[in-house]
Parts: structure tokens; sequence; C-alpha cells
């Protein structure tokens, strides 16, 4: 998987939006947030997401989901969910400015699951990245941000190695490391513990089973050194915000 | 009655993770202090390292173990009994880091082990009335000290191998503190 198809939908979805009202609305995001910025980590994932704030999907839900029926994403019923044309997929996914909580947006035209972390993360304007051609994404750091804390089951080994080989890439970058570090501090310690916990368990489950056969991270034993160095970074870098 | 909607399906979802994560977060802040002093540690999987081979031992095993002396690097619960006396699980197996592949070769020819086909032999199991011999040769030894005459990986080797064995578990986190106190290797 290479992630040129998903490469061209997003550049056609950010170009297909320019000069509409969702122009720099939507923030690629996702483990799809790695084709936002160079990096050799592998999203190994086929569905995208945009983050959308759940202030303009409550103020503009229906025109956002006819907008985007007019640029041929075809919403499956009842979800955030919409189909392009070669059958690739994305979601919008919510976050806010005013609720830090997990919720359902109110049921509308259309309707997103908002997440309190991602609406923290997003509070920091380091989050995010604008490039040309009209792209918003997550930034590297914001990237990690989101991923670290992100509270998943399934799949949740996979956000946090993840983030470790980005960490890994950046490790000499003092501008990463400073950005990524003013974002954690935006919780609580004991939740930079537990992410710091979650990541030496994914990191630990990568070592226990090379062929990593976790749901949705197959693949990532090639990467064990570097999760180790990332892991290593994150550690230092959590252990310096302690002092 | 209608059920629920597909984003509220998802809300559940998202729900369900929330308290999961919480539980965990509640269950690792039991071991309070220790939880956050071993946080830190970079967990090492003996087998990964490097290559992994299993041997059914054909000597007793204290025997084996002498045999083993001149090239074992012992490790896991190998190196806590030897240390402090005590095995952490309740197997019985050897558990020993090797310079080279010639010494796997040699656990044959010397007639202390026998090798079982396979790398994926589980290690904390042995067939009843089997005691086993996991080796590993990695491309370089972890340091390692000494301890009546044995090999044995240093102590924050050995805790990097139990936390990557055991995982961030408090009672091994406690047993380790009460048991293993620092300096319990001779090193060089």
């Amino acid at each position: 998987m290479d992630g040129g198809a998903q490469r061209a939908l997003i550049a056609e979805l950010f170009g297909g939006l320019r000069g509409t009202f969702l122009e720099g609305q939507l923030i690629l995001g996702g483990s799809s947030g790695l084709f936002g910025f160079a990096t050799e980590a592998p999203a190994f994932t086929e569905d995208l997401n945009f983050l959308i704030t759940e202030e303009l999907v409550i103020a503009r839900g229906g025109e956002v989901v006819r907008l985007l029926a007019g640029r041929g994403y075809v919403r499956q019923p009842e979800t955030s969910t919409f189909v392009a044309a070669g059958g690739l997929g994305f979601d919008l996914v919510g976050y806010s400015a005013t609720d830090l909580t997990d919720h359902l947006s109110p049921s509308g035209p259309l309707q997103v699951m908002v997440f309190g972390d991602l609406s923290v993360i997003l509070l920091d304007p380091g989050s995010v990245d604008r490039g040309p051609g009209g792209m918003v994404s997550l930034s590297p750091e914001g990237f990690c941000s989101v991923k670290l804390m992100t509270l998943r089951v399934e799949k949740g080994a996979k956000d946090k190695l993840q983030a470790l080989l980005v960490i890994d890439e950046r490790v000499s970058d003092p501008a990463f490391r400073k950005g990524l570090a003013r974002i954690l501090c935006r919780f609580d310690p004991d939740r930079r513990e537990d992410a710091l916990a979650d990541a030496q368990a994914a990191f630990l489950s990568l070592q226990l089973d090379p062929g990593f056969r976790d749901h949705g991270a197959e693949g990532y034993g090639a990467f064990l050194k570097r999760a180790e160095r990332g892991f290593q970074t994150l550690r230092d870098m959590l252990r310096e915000g302690r002092r | 009655m209608t059920g629920p909607t597909p984003m509220e399906r998802y809300a559940r979802r998202v729900r369900r993770d929330a308290e999961i994560a919480h539980r965990r977060s509640l269950v690792r802040r039991a071991g309070g202090p220790l939880f956050r002093k071993y946080v830190d540690v970079v967990p090492s999987v003996f087998t990964a390292g490097g290559e992994f081979a299993a041997y059914r031992l054909v000597l007793p095993a204290r025997e084996a173990l002498d045999r083993l002396r001149p090239r074992a690097v012992l490790t896991l619960d190998s190196a806590t009994e030897m240390l402090a006396g005590f095995r952490f699980g309740r197997n019985r197996n050897i558990h020993a880091y090797f310079p080279s592949p010639e010494d796997l070769s040699a656990i044959e020819w010397e007639g202390i082990g026998e090798r079982r086909p396979g790398t994926k032999f589980p290690l904390s199991w042995a067939p009843p009335g089997w005691e086993m011999l996991f080796a590993v040769v990695p491309p370089e030894l972890p340091p390692h000290g000494e301890k009546n005459g044995f090999r044995v990986v240093t102590r924050d080797h050995l805790i990097r191998d139990l936390i990557g064995f055991y995982g961030l578990r408090v009672d091994l986190l406690a047993r380790l503190e009460a048991e293993l106190p620092e300096g319990c290797v001779d090193t060089p």
C-alpha cells in the first residue's frame, strides 16, 4: 500500500473545496495525517479522516453534505462517512473549541463524533499546518499528540507506534520537540504518564510479536529499533517536563 | 422500537474505550511511585533481539546450568534466582544469552539439551516433566556481570527483560524493589 490513491483523493478533495465555504475548514487527520507531512512512517490505512469543528457542523451541516455530494462524495446513510467514486472513503471527525468532552454533535443533517482530546490538541495553533493547494493537515507534533492521547482499544497499539516512529524521525528537530512538549502539557500529568505507559505497552507488543498481528498494525515489525528510539525520546521529553 | 443509529453505536464504542482506558489507568496507579519509576523503562524482549532456540534439557537443570556456566549469560527468572533466590514466574526453565551460534550447537553436542523445532516455543510453558533451556544469540551480549561464578545480566538490563516478559505488573515491580537491590550483580 503506497498511499497513491489516498494522496490523489486528498489533493482532489482539497482542490475541489477551493473557493467554497469549506476551504481551509477541513484538517487532514487520523492515520491519514501521515500523508500531510514528510515521513517514512507507514499509514497502513485506506480510509481518510478529516477534522471539522462541531460549530460548523451545527451551523452548516446540510450545506457540507450538499457541497460534498456535489463533488461526487456519497454520504453513507446516518453516518459521517463519505465514499468517493473509486470506492475510497473518508470520515468527518469533530472537534470543538468550547466543549472539550467526547460527545455526539446534535442530530441534524450531519452528525459527527466530537473528541475531547482532539479538541484540546487543536486549541494549540502549532497542531496544524497549512500547506500549498489549500491543504490543511495536522502538523507532525499535532499528529503525535493525537496518536499518543487517543484512547482506543482496537488499533490502539498502531496509534502509539505511528507516534513513536514520527518522534524518532524528528528527534533532532528542536521546534518539533518543543511543540510536542507544549501540546502534551495541555494534559494533566496523569494523562501524560498514561500516554507513556500506553506507548511502552505498544512497543512491548511489537517486540513480543515481531510479525505484529495486532489488528491494523501488521507490518510494523520492521520498525522495532526506530520505535525504541522514539519511546526513549518521548520518555526523556516527558521527564524534562516533570522537572 | 428503533435501535441505536450508527453514530450512537460509534459513540458507545468511544465511551467503552474511554472506560477501559480509565480502568487501566487506575490499575497502574495502584502501583503508586513504583509505576512512575518503572514507566520510564524501555522494555526488552528476550527473544526479539537475536537468534532464538529452545532446548529440552536432557540433564537436570542444576547440572545443565553448571555445564553452561562458561558461556551463558543468565537473564529473567534464571537471573533473579541466581541473584536473589526467587523466580517471579512458575516455570523452572533456564533463560540465557549466548555469545555465538556455535554455543547453540554445543548445547546439543555436549548432551545438555535437545533442540526443539520452531522459533515460537512458548517461553513460560513446557510439557509436563520437561525442563527447557531458552537461548538467544544477540548481535551483542547485553551488559552483564558475575554472581556466584555465573554470568548474569546487569540489574538494569534484567529489569528491562523482566518488564519485557511479564509487562509492567505492580506485583513484579514490588518484588524487584524488595528483593533486587542495587549492586546485586558484580560488574567489572
